[in-house]
């Protein structure tokens, strides 16, 4: 993701929460994705984090697409920046993969990514990676440089060495030493398909905590 | 306390649930309702819909006398909003048709419409035709033909004072005088009825003791109309006004009796002017007036001439019902173009009532309110006067104790607060007289009213023109001007609602969208009620249908970031039957203004069609170019028919030519038997080229079922201006017959049923703007492709012996194709071919029939079609789906999903509940710890979500289970799962 200046905007807006139906399949989306992405970067995926993620936007809008109607109800936008705050007119941060629902779009007429996925390189065993993971991914939706008004956050992490237990065991081990043992990864069922953890981060008073979901994708 | 009888009947109709109102529509009244405080009859308990219709309940314990019944149904019938009347005894129920024409007490039972025994076979019949949801859904108008309108006491009323109207007017009256002896007349007997001139101050003031003795005695008649312009004054009974002869008089007289003028006989005297609600009084004589206004030499009425239409009560209140939100009731209304009053009157009614929340109703009250906040105008001397009738009355009806008569003199309205003049006039001329005088230049709070719609010729043009030199003018009618006027009489904050001719809504013409657009600019909460669905019974002579405008005034940058509320009020039995406007929430949708502003063609289909119709109609537009840009690759355009008119051009280079009229032209062929073009001149002839073959042609208006019809002439033909017409160049034969095909498609059937500027809003015809509009796919790229190969073969397949359902079902198929239309939008155009034939009454009637068990099949599939894929991505399951499959006569449908575990196709099945309704229906709600009979208030969707589960219900009609609603439905449950919070 990239850094903008930011502001605090003006009157926030109402909560989205996302219902497990739909959290499962933003999730099997990314899992989707990842197999046609993974395939078409021959070997060179997570190498460049950008392109990687290029591939893997391409790939959720062909898994979409290949179920009909879904694809014209979920839309696979490029990186784009989030207004949570109405009237916000500095946005913080371009998210990397935002996400829109058509049904929230139509019924609320609301044109702010109403799912936000952050994509990060990691390796349990690359300490640098996990403190980004944690620093320039997860504290990005705590610190509310964007998903501000969601409940709900994706992380997709490309395991660029070792496999996705050791990355959270990675990240876990990162967040312990700085003494956030409640923001630990655990096991998810969200997906069983998929290598799927979750975690919780608090926001500060009178914010909704924010719930992330993780998916570990193996390059 | 209800008897336990009636409590039994009224538990197994559904109007009881455990001895309680099963939804505020059913209230108990018992002996103390004020409301019937001055019938004999007293129901025990009501029904009211929320479009004014009311039930009566009664209970005797033995089933009572012919008289009672007569009398009991006549003071209903006088209510004018009662279809039913139950009359409940301990063993029978008896449902009396409450609309029926009272009959004397011997024939008092021709009013019965059935009687059912109070035993659980009998009641179960009973709930199925005249139960709760039977009512709440509208069932029971589509099942039921002897309960209408047309039998009520404003038409029959109206009916009476026309025929009595006609014979003052041959007995030499003149007709502005008769209106007014009519009116002064029923005024009187509203006096009498209500006992505000008792019979023995009757013999006081005039010697005689009965109204209609008065009438027949020239002296009494004399004295008596002299004190009534003492007491109250001059408005309504001005003492310039001659005593009517005594022929006249007497025909009044026999009226009042029930008297047949031919014969003498004394017939029932239908009417009890106590008892009949003073509104309608007012809106039946202003239908009267309207009706009876002279006709002008052009054979037009002048009501008509200057696009006057009465206002049907059933709008009135629809327009102040939606403005009367947070009202303080201290509010001044004013009505530009009052007629009669009947906005007046009911805006009168409710203010009172809304004062009355927190005050006692007193004469003063009431007078302060007459006199201070209610102002009128109209262009109409008698109509003034009318309106300031209608205000007397409703303010003596509203007068708890109207006694006595001597204390109840009117202050004059006319030239007050009701002024004979234009809004112009009062404006330009007299700045604002009424304001002045009156209101010392205070801004209006409320600006209501129906303004003259109706071109007016050249010369109005220009008089609108001279007075409005900002504002972009309307080429239909001065309706739209009057929203720019209620700026000028009103200030932020005020309230506007006027009904409007709805055409430069939908107009494609630059000018009239620009007016339209231009006049709700600077209004904000804007409502706009499309009411084209009912110009049969509303309108009925209007030319154009009409909308209601709700707004109130703002700055304009309020205006750009509004989001418009739309309302489509379908046609319904209730409304075509009942003649009552119920909106409910599915009618309603939203469009934002800046996105009409920047696409005009959303506007209609965000009235007529529904989310996924707009959606569709989006992508069209952004894949295809018009056909009109099309067709001018091709060195062609459309061109409109011949006009003969005047005969001014010369037209000999058409003679001989087979000429195409009007009616003759069939889907995919043209008759080879046309005659020869026969005239030498004609007004618009056209060029000769326009008729070169090959020649496209197609028809203007639609096909009966709303597909257009379109067929190729190899031969060169003159048509009419009832077609359009493309002439190709011989080498693209092939693109004629592919854009032939593509015309006769239900892609073009749903196009111009969602985007044209006519067709779905009261007409069932294409302008040639809406053709050329059309998306067009590139043709000579179509027509080397396969599926444009496909059209054209499906099209060769359709000759004019088979075009049938199957021929035709391959066309649009291959059409679908051409356009590469997805399941999803394949649901919304088939659909939309459904909805174009709900145009013509046969369409009409199928949609209200009853969903069977392959409409619901539909109707879920396209739900799954939406839901199924995020099941598949979540894995969280598959969908099985239960139909119930009820009896034909069931007011509901019901569909129940269930999302189940594993992955696996959905399922549907269909389960034949061996309960009954009510049970299934407390079943269902157990599950969702909700009480579903509580829900089901009016033709609503009720949606129960459970644990796992979705449970829809809707009124049983085909029109609420087509396939594009199980889509919008799809979409609400998977926005169920996304809440905001």
């Amino acid at each position: 993701m990239t850094e903008t200046g930011g502001d605090r905007g003006q009157e926030r807006r109402a909560t989205l929460f996302l219902g497990g139906p739909v959290r499962a399949a933003i999730l099997n989306l990314i899992g989707s994705g990842w197999k046609t992405a993974s395939q078409q970067m021959n070997g060179r995926a997570g190498q460049a984090e950008v392109e990687t993620t290029e591939y893997l936007r391409d790939g959720m809008r062909d898994a979409a697409k290949r179920l009909g109607s879904f694809g014209r109800q979920i839309t696979v936008a490029p990186g784009t920046e989030s207004r949570s705050r109405q009237g916000a007119r500095r946005p913080k941060g371009i998210t990397d993969i935002p996400i829109y629902l058509r049904a929230i779009r139509e019924e609320y007429d609301d044109h702010d990514p109403h799912a936000i996925v952050e994509c990060k390189r990691i390796s349990g065993g690359d300490t640098n990676l996990c403190r980004e993971y944690v620093v320039e991914g997860i504290d990005r939706f705590r610190k509310e440089k964007y998903a501000e008004r969601h409940a709900q956050g994706f992380m997709a992490g490309y395991v660029v060495s070792g496999d996705g237990v050791g990355a959270v065991r990675g990240v876990n081990k990162y967040l312990k030493g700085r003494g956030r043992l409640e923001e630990q990864l655990a096991r998810s069922d969200e997906v069983l398909t998929l290598d799927c953890w979750k975690s919780q981060h608090d926001r500060g008073v009178g914010h909704e905590a924010i719930h992330l979901e993780h998916v570990f994708l193996m390059c | 306390m209800i008897a336990a009888p009636l409590g039994r009947v009224l538990e197994a109709t559904g109007y009881l649930v455990d001895g309680q109102p099963a939804a505020p529509t059913v209230v108990l009244t018992g002996e103390s309702s004020s409301q019937q405080n001055r019938l004999s009859f007293a129901p025990d308990v009501e029904w009211r819909s929320r479009s004014a219709h009311t039930i009566y309940f009664k209970y005797v314990a033995e089933r009572p006398s012919k008289e009672r019944i007569g009398k009991w149904q006549r003071e209903v019938w006088n209510q004018g909003f009662t279809p039913l009347l139950w009359i409940v005894s301990s063993d029978h129920t008896d449902i009396y048709n409450g609309f029926g024409l009272p009959r004397p007490p011997d024939r008092a039972g021709e009013n019965r419409l059935r009687t059912f025994r109070n035993i659980q076979t009998d009641l179960r019949q009973l709930d199925q035709v005249a139960g709760r949801l039977s009512m709440e859904t509208g069932q029971f108008w589509r099942t039921e033909s002897r309960v209408h309108r047309r039998n009520t006491v404003d038409r029959r009323l109206l009916g009476d004072i026309s025929v009595l109207e006609r014979d003052l007017v041959r007995a030499g009256l003149a007709r502005d005088a008769a209106q007014a002896l009519i009116g002064r007349s029923i005024f009187a007997k509203y006096l009498v009825d209500r006992k505000i001139v008792s019979n023995v101050l009757l013999r006081e003031i005039s010697g005689e003791a009965n109204l209609t003795d008065v009438l027949r005695c020239t002296s009494s008649t004399k004295r008596f109309f002299d004190w009534l312009c003492t007491t109250f004054n001059g408005d309504m009974f001005p003492s310039s006004l001659s005593v009517p002869d005594a022929s006249h008089s007497n025909r009044i007289a026999q009226f009042l009796e029930g008297a047949d003028p031919n014969t003498g006989r004394r017939l029932l005297f239908p009417y009890q002017f106590d008892v009949i609600p003073v509104e309608l009084i007012s809106s039946i004589y202003e239908q009267f007036v309207h009706i009876a206004t002279e006709r002008n030499s052009t054979g037009v009425t002048d009501a008509r001439h200057q696009g006057v239409y009465y206002t049907p009560l059933a709008v009135v209140r629809l327009t102040l019902d939606r403005l009367a939100a947070g009202l303080s009731g201290d509010e001044t209304v004013v009505d530009f173009t009052c007629g009669s009053g009947v906005f007046l009157v009911e805006a009168l009614r409710r203010l009172v009532a809304i004062k009355c929340r927190e005050q006692i109703v007193t004469r003063d009250l009431i007078r302060t309110t007459l006199y201070e906040q209610i102002y009128g105008l109209d262009i109409n001397e008698s109509a003034i006067r009318v309106a300031a009738f209608s205000l007397y009355l409703a303010a003596l009806e509203l007068d708890e104790y109207p006694c006595p008569p001597e204390a109840l003199t009117f202050q004059p309205l006319i030239g007050h607060s009701l002024r004979v003049g234009d809004a112009y006039s009062v404006t330009e001329q007299s700045a604002r007289r009424t304001a002045d005088t009156e209101r010392k230049g205070k801004p209006f709070d409320l600006i209501v009213g129906n303004p003259p719609w109706s071109y007016q010729g050249k010369e109005g043009t220009e008089v609108r023109r001279a007075r409005n030199t900002t504002r972009g003018l309307s080429p239909r009618g001065p309706s739209l001007d009057f929203l720019a006027l209620a700026r000028d009489f009103g200030q932020i904050g005020t309230r506007v609602g006027l009904v409007v001719s709805a055409a430069p809504f939908f107009s494609r013409s630059g000018t009239g969208l620009a007016a339209a657009q231009d006049g709700l600019e600077g209004l904000s909460d804007i409502e706009l009620v499309d009411l084209s669905a009912h110009s049969r019974w509303l309108f009925s002579n209007a030319k154009m249908p009409a909308i209601v405008v709700l707004g109130t005034i703002s700055d304009a940058e309020s205006t750009k970031s509004e989001h418009m509320s739309l309302v489509h009020t379908p046609w319904s039995a209730t409304a075509a039957k009942g003649h009552a406007l119920e909106i409910v929430p599915a009618d309603h949708n939203k469009l934002a203004f800046r996105s009409w502003k920047r696409n005009s063609n959303l506007l209609k289909v965000s009235f007529v069609g529904r989310r996924h119709d707009q959606l569709l109609l989006d992508s069209l537009h952004d894949a295809y170019p018009t056909l009109g840009r099309r067709l001018a690759t091709l060195n062609t355009e459309l061109a409109v028919g011949l006009t003969y008119g005047n005969r001014t051009r010369d037209a000999t280079f058409l003679k001989g030519l087979p000429t195409l009229e009007r009616g003759m032209l069939q889907r995919f062929s043209v008759p080879n038997d046309l005659l020869p073009f026969g005239e030498a001149r004609a007004e618009r002839p056209r060029t000769r080229n326009t008729y070169r073959a090959p020649l496209l042609l197609i028809q203007e208006s639609l096909g009966a079922g709303g597909r257009p019809v379109a067929a190729i002439s190899n031969r060169d033909v003159a048509f009419s201006k009832a077609y359009y017409g493309v002439s190709f160049m011989p080498h693209h034969i092939e693109t004629a017959h592919l854009l032939c095909a593509v015309l006769n498609s239900a892609v073009a059937s749903w196009y111009f049923l969602m985007s044209g500027s006519e067709f779905g809003v009261g007409k069932r015809r294409l302008l040639s703007s809406d053709v050329a509009e059309f998306p067009s796919p590139d043709f000579e790229e179509a027509i080397r492709s396969t599926n444009g190969r496909r059209v054209l073969r499906a099209a060769t397949e359709l000759t004019v012996d088979h075009i049938g359902g199957d021929g035709l079902t391959a066309l649009d198929d291959a059409v679908f194709d051409l356009y590469g239309l997805d399941a999803v939008d394949r649901v919304v155009v088939r659909n939309g071919l459904v909805r174009a034939g709900w145009q013509w009454t046969k369409g009409r009637e199928h949609s209200m029939e009853p969903a069977d068990v392959d409409d619901i099949r539909a109707y879920v599939q396209a739900f799954l079609q939406l839901v199924e894929p995020w099941l598949t991505m979540s894995g969280q399951g598959h969908v099985c789906a239960e139909v119930y499959e009820l009896e034909r006569s069931c007011p509901i449908r019901a569909v129940r999903f269930i999302i189940a575990p594993g992955r696996r196709e959905s399922r549907v099945s269909v389960y034949r509940p061996e309960q009954e309704l009510k049970d299934l229906l407390d079943s269902i709600g157990r599950r969702a710890s909700v009480q579903i009979t509580n829900e089901i208030v009016g033709p609503r969707d009720v949606r129960v979500y459970g644990s796992g589960e979705l449970v829809i219900l809707k009124p049983a009609s085909r029109r609420h289970w087509l396939g594009v609603m199980g889509l919008e439905d799809a979409d609400h449950a998977i926005r169920h799962s996304i809440p905001l919070g």
